[in-house]
């Protein structure tokens, strides 16, 4: 490993680490389990850095999936149940915090693959329109009409549980 | 954190914009892991960055250790062969005193005289003891 890749690994950890974290932790629901995927994701970059070529949004992305699958994979994914939560004190911020979370999970795993990664990048890894763009092999514009209809479909997603609740109710 | 218009960038103008920049943005304030559990992965990181920078490190060693003995054996080389030489100034030193007289350096060879061949009687093909092959 040579200086570069060193102080390559430093600022891609900078830039993406707290975004990738906050992605995992949508997804395992749960922090400690988060801190180790995005831990092991950063050490794939560290082991493949010499392979990095073209977007490196794209190719952190990549790596992201292959981590998480391979969680998913060997522990099949239990998010914590809120009456659990609820046992273990956690004060109502969070509860809410938490049911929200899964309501977005749940209405983003409805979403087509490219759309879930738009979203991620987006709006969880924090890249711009152009680095997305480059990722997806579209153009910058192309990136901003998209997340747009994205967000549109999402939200109409995340309406439909609400509207479960407001009929049981 | 992302801008808000980071968030809008490129959209297209629609009246539910506002409605869909709300979402954007509770999507991009989403809860992220706490501080000190990113300290414990970038720490890990470092770790493993360190890891990795070893095998260069002991390349280096070894790649001067090879230098240092390759420029060992090539002063042993040059030291033994300068050694062993001192045989050829003595060598140098006879063919020097040695008398100029040429060398007659003559060998005798007796030269037989040619013995002509003598013709056998009998040809090489026996054409009467075959007559019988080729006549009608």
């Amino acid at each position: 490993m040579t200086e570069t890749d060193r102080q390559q690994i430093a600022e891609l950890f900078q830039r993406y680490g707290a975004g990738i974290g906050r992605y995992v932790l949508l997804r395992v629901g749960n922090p400690e389990l988060a801190e180790e995927i995005t831990a092991r994701v950063f050490l794939a970059v560290v082991r493949h850095i010499h392979q990095q070529k073209g977007a490196v949004v794209g190719w952190l992305w990549a790596i992201l999936r292959t981590e998480l699958s391979r969680h998913f994979r060997q522990r099949r994914h239990q998010p914590i149940p809120l009456d659990v939560a609820a046992s273990n004190g956690a004060p109502g911020e969070e509860l809410e915090q938490q049911e929200r979370d899964e309501l977005l999970y749940a209405a983003l795993q409805q979403l087509p693959e490219e759309a879930q990664q738009l979203v991620s990048l987006k709006f969880f890894f924090g890249a711009s329109n152009v680095e997305i763009a480059q990722a997806m092999g579209w153009t910058p514009s192309n990136v901003g009409v998209k997340v747009h209809r994205v967000l549109k479909t999402l939200r109409v997603l995340l309406r439909k549980p609400l509207a479960m609740d407001a009929t049981l109710s | 954190m992302i801008k808000h218009d980071d968030l809008m960038q490129d959209w297209p103008s629609d009246p539910e914009n506002e409605e869909l920049a709300r979402l954007a943005g509770q999507l991009a304030d989403s809860p992220g892991l706490p501080g000190d559990a990113m300290s414990r992965v970038e720490a890990r990181l470092e770790k493993a960055m360190a890891r990795h920078e070893q095998p260069r490190a002991w390349r280096r060693v070894a790649f001067g250790l090879s230098m240092a003995a390759a420029i060992l054996i090539a002063i042993a080389s040059f030291a033994y062969y300068r050694a062993t030489d001192t045989d050829r100034p003595r060598t140098r030193l006879i063919q020097a005193n040695a008398p100029s007289t040429p060398i007659d350096d003559r060998v005798s060879i007796a030269i037989q005289e040619p013995v002509p061949s003598t013709p056998s009687g009998r040809g090489v093909v026996r054409l009467d003891e075959y007559r019988s092959l080729y006549m009608d």
